[in-house]
C-alpha cells in the first residue's frame, strides 16, 4: 500500500545511464546529481579504500578496469549459461563467475576479493539515485517507481524489484520504459490535442531496445503491443567501433589491444565520444595519447564507415517494429505519432531507417530522449501516491505482458496459456490431464517465449502436483491457472478437480532468483557499505577542514604576525600539517581532528602570548624564543 | 519482501460505492455483452469504449475494493472474447 501524499520518485535504471525525477508543484523535475549532471552513469567501482558510484566511478574506469562494474542490467535476472552473458563476458574488463548456479561479479575491494550479485550492483546505483533525490528534496524518500524495458522477462523484473529492496526503496510499481515515455510525451505541454491517437514509442537506449504501440484516448493509455530486444543498444554500437579501432591499431602498430584492459577501456571512452560526435558531424577524429606501449593513436572515422560497421544492428530494429504492428493489428498508416526515446535514437541512420519504414512520416523529437522515461516514472509515482495534479487527473495506464507464457506438454511442445500482449493483470486457465495410466504425479514446467518447442523458450520454474488418484490416462482433470499481477509478475497454480489438491508456483522461489535470507544478508552488507560511505565522507570532511585550517593560519600568519620568530614557527607548523596530510591520504578522522585541535591551540597560545607581547614588549621576544627552542629541543632529547 | 505487490484491500482502505456495485454487477453478469454493459451486436468501438471505462474503474492501480483484480481480469477476457467475433 503506497503511503498517501508522501513524495515518491521515478527512477529510470538504465544499462549505461540512470536518471531520477520527481513530480511536485504540478510539474516534473529531473534531479541533477552532486556533479550537476542530469543523468548518472550506471557504474560502480571498488578501490582499495572505498566504493564509488556514478560519475566518479566512470571517470576512474580506465585506471581500475578490473574493479569497475557496468552493464549490470545486462546481467540482472540472467543465468551464467545464457549465450548473451557468455558473449558479453568476453568484452567486459571485470570478472563474472558462476556461484552456486547463480551469476556473480568478482572484484577486489579494499585489498580483498569479493563477489556481488548483479542485483547488488544495481542496488548501489539505485541507492545513489535515491540519495540524489533526498539531497534535492531535503528529506528521506522511501517509495519509487522503477522502469524496466518492456521486453524484460519475469526473472529480470523480479531481480529489479529485489535490487530496489536492497537499496531500501519500496517499489510502488515496475513500469515499462516505453509506457513511461508515452505518458511523458502526451503530458507534454506541446501535445494538447485530444481525441484518439495511436502512438508508437521507439526506445533504443544504451543496452536495450523496445517498441510499444499505444492507443491513447482521454488520458487512458492502452498498450496494444510491445516487442523488442533486451540486448541491443548503444553499448553494442560502441563495441563495434572499439573492435574496428583496435583492429586498425593492430594493423598500424602490430600490437593487440585486447591483451591490455586499461588501453581497451581508454579506447572505449574515446569511441563512445566519437559515436556521439558522429550523430552531429559526418566525420570525427580520435586521438588517444600513449594508448599502448607509449604509442599515440590518431585516426579519423566517417559517419558512413560507422553506419556500415553497425548496419546489421541498426536493421535488427525493424523486425520487432513489424511484429509490434502485426500484434497490434495496425497498419503503418494508422500510427499518428512516432516518438523517439533513448540516446541511441539520435543516430541519423536510425532515424532515416525509421522514417523510411513509415514511408517518410516525420518523427517526434520533441521530448528529451534521455529524460522522458524518468519523467513518466515520476508522473506514475505521483499518481500512485495520490499526488496527482489536475493535468494528470485522468491519466491511466493499461499495460500488457511482453512474452507468451505456458507449460511444457508431451513431446516438448509449448502449451501457451497467456498470449503475449495480453492486458495485465490477467488470469487464464487451461485443463490438463495425465499421459500414462495410474500416473500419480505431474511435473509442470513453466516457460516463457514465442517458440513452439519449449526447449527454445526460457524456463521460469517447475513444480509438481502429487497424489492424483489412480485412473486411466486422460481421465483426471487438472486445472492450471496462470495469474499475472500489475507488475507483470507471474503466479501459477494447478488443481486436481477430483480431489481438490492444489500446488502453487510463485516464480520467486525458483532458481536464479535470490532467496529471502540471501536478500537479508545483502541488505546487511549494503548497510555496511552505507556506514562505510558515511565514515568515508566524515573523514574527507575532517581532512578538508584540517587543510583549510592550515591554509587559513598560514595566510593569517604571513599577513599579520610581524614577529619573525613567531611567524616562522607558525609557518613551520602549517607546513608540517600539510605535508602530513599529503603523506597520509588514508588517515583516520580522529587523527585529522586531533591535528587540527593542536594547530588551533598553538595558534591560540601564540595569539595570547603575542597579546602579552604587545604589553610587555621587550622581554617577550626572549621568552618566546626560549619557549620555542625548548619545544624544538624536546623531541630531540627523546630521540637520543 | 516483494516490494511491488500491494496487499489486498483492508478495512481502512476506501473505495467508492460505484466500484463495489460494478464488481457485484460483473460477478452476476450472464454473458460477455452483459458484463461490459453493451447490447449484443455492438460495434468494435462501443466494446472498446465500455472496456476502457470499466478498466479505469477496476484496475488494481486505482481500485482497492476486494475482488477488483478478478473483476478486471474477467472484463479483459470478456472484451477479448467479444472482439474475436466482431469483424
Amino acid at each position: 500500500m503506497p503511503k498517501q501524499n508522501a513524495l515518491a520518485i521515478g527512477i529510470d535504471l538504465g544499462t549505461t545511464y540512470s536518471c531520477v525525477a520527481v513530480c511536485q508543484h504540478d510539474k516534473v523535475e529531473i534531479i541533477a546529481n552532486d556533479q550537476g549532471n542530469r543523468t548518472t552513469p550506471s557504474y560502480v567501482a571498488f578501490t582499495n579504500t572505498e566504493h564509488l558510484v556514478g560519475d566518479p566511478a566512470k571517470s576512474q574506469a580506465s585506471l581500475n578496469p578490473q574493479n569497475t562494474v557496468f552493464d549490470a542490467k545486462r546481467l540482472i535476472g540472467r543465468r551464467y549459461e545464457d549465450s548473451a552473458v557468455q558473449e558479453d563476458i568476453k568484452h567486459w574488463p571485470f570478472a563474472v563467475v558462476n556461484h552456486e548456479s547463480k551469476l556473480k561479479i568478482q572484484v577486489c575491494h579494499k585489498g580483498k576479493q569479493r563477489t556481488f550479485y548483479p542485483e547488488e550492483i544495481s542496488a548501489m546505483v539505485l541507492a545513489k539515485m535515491k540519495h540524489t533525490a533526498e539531497a534535492y528534496l531535503g528529506g528521506s524518500v522511501s517509495q519509487a517507481v522503477i522502469t524496466v524495458p518492456a521486453y524484460f522477462n519475469d526473472a529480470q523484473r523480479q531481480a529489479t524489484i529485489d535490487a530496489g529492496a536492497i537499496a531500501g526503496l519500496q517499489i510502488l510499481k515496475i513500469l515499462n520504459e516505453p509506457t513511461a515515455a508515452a505518458i511523458a510525451y502526451s503530458l507534454d505541454v506541446r501535445n494538447l490535442e485530444t481525441g484518439p491517437r495511436n502512438i508508437l514509442i521507439f526506445d533504443l537506449g544504451g543496452g536495450t531496445f523496445d517498441v510499444s504501440i499505444l492507443a491513447a484516448e482521454d488520458g487512458i493509455f492502452e498498450v496494444k503491443a510491445t516487442a523488442g530486444d533486451t540486448h541491443l543498444g548503444g553499448e553494442d554500437f560502441t563495441r563495434r567501433l572499439v573492435d574496428y579501432l583496435a583492429e586498425e591499431f593492430r594493423r598500424k602498430h602490430r600490437k593487440d589491444l585486447h591483451q591490455d584492459k586499461k588501453a581497451l577501456q581508454r579506447l572505449k571512452i574515446a569511441a563512445e565520444r566519437t559515436k556521439r560526435t558522429l550523430s552531429s558531424c559526418t566525420s570525427a577524429s580520435i586521438s588517444v595519447d600513449s594508448l599502448c606501449h607509449g604509442i599515440d593513436f590518431h585516426t579519423a572515422i566517417t559517419r558512413a564507415r560507422f553506419e556500415d560497421l553497425c548496419s546489421d544492428l541498426f536493421r535488427a530494429t525493424l523486425k520487432p517494429l513489424e511484429r509490434a504492428l502485426k500484434d497490434a493489428q495496425m497498419s503503418k498508416g494508422e500510427i499518428v505519432d512516432i516518438v523517439l526515446v533513448g540516446g541511441s535514437t539520435r543516430i541519423p541512420k536510425i532515424q532515416k531507417l525509421l522514417r523510411d519504414f513509415f514511408n517518410g512520416k516525420e518523427l517526434c523529437k520533441g521530448i528529451n530522449p534521455d529524460e522522458a522515461v524518468a519523467c513518466g516514472a515520476a508522473i506514475q509515482a505521483a499518481i500512485l501516491t495520490g499526488n496527482r495534479t489536475p493535468k494528470m487527473q485522468n491519466v491511466f495506464l493499461l499495460d500488457v505482458t511482453p512474452l507468451s507464457l505456458g507449460i511444457n506438454t508431451q513431446g516438448g511442445v509449448m502449451a501457451t496459456i497467456i498470449k503475449r500482449n495480453s492486458p495485465v493483470p490477467t488470469k487464464e486457465t487451461m485443463e490438463f490431464t495425465t499421459t500414462e495410466d495410474d500416473q500419480d504425479t505431474i511435473l509442470f514446467m513453466v516457460y516463457e517465449g514465442e517458440r513452439a518447442l519449449t526447449k527454445h523458450n526460457h524456463l521460469l520454474g517447475t513444480f509438481t502436483l502429487k497424489d492424483i488418484p489412480p485412473a486411466p490416462c486422460g481421465v483426471p482433470v487438472i486445472v492450471v491457472t496462470f495469474s499475472i499481477d500489475e507488475n507483470n509478475i507471474l503466479t501459477v497454480s494447478a488443481r486436481d478437480v477430483e480431489t481438490g489438491n492444489t500446488s502453487h508456483l510463485t516464480i520467486s522461489d525458483t532458481r536464479g532468483r535470490l532467496g529471502k535470507e540471501e536478500i537479508e544478508r545483502i541488505v546487511q552488507t549494503a548497510e555496511e557499505f552505507r556506514a562505510n560511505d558515511v565514515s568515508q565522507q566524515e573523514k574527507i570532511e575532517a581532512m578538508n577542514s584540517l587543510e583549510s585550517c592550515t591554509l587559513e593560519l598560514k595566510r593569517v600568519a604571513e599577513e599579520r604576525i610581524l614577529d619573525v620568530q613567531a611567524k616562522r614557527r607558525m609557518l613551520e607548523m602549517c607546513q608540517s600539517a600539510s605535508s602530513w596530510l599529503e603523506g597520509n591520504p588514508l588517515a583516520e578522522k580522529k587523527e585529522c581532528e586531533q591535528r587540527q585541535k593542536d594547530l588551533e591551540q598553538a595558534w591560540d597560545s601564540l595569539c595570547s602570548s603575542l597579546g602579552q607581547n604587545e604589553r610587555e614588549e621587550e622581554t617577550s621576544h626572549e621568552d618566546q624564543n626560549r619557549a620555542w627552542a625548548a619545544d624544538k629541543a624536546e623531541p630531540r632529547e627523546e630521540m637520543e | 519482501d516483494n516490494g511491488g505487490k500491494r496487499p489486498m484491500a483492508s478495512v481502512n482502505v476506501s473505495f467508492t460505492k460505484e466500484q463495489a456495485d460494478t464488481i457485484r454487477r460483473i460477478r452476476s453478469s450472464k454473458d460477455s455483452w452483459d458484463m461490459l454493459g453493451v447490447k449484443p451486436g455492438a460495434t468494435r468501438d462501443e466494446v472498446n469504449k465500455a472496456y476502457r471505462k470499466l478498466a479505469v474503474l477496476l484496475h488494481p492501480d486505482k481500485c482497492m475494493a476486494p475482488g477488483s483484480e478478478d473483476a478486471f481480469k474477467a472484463v479483459v477476457n470478456a472484451r477479448t472474447a467479444l472482439l474475436k467475433n466482431i469483424k
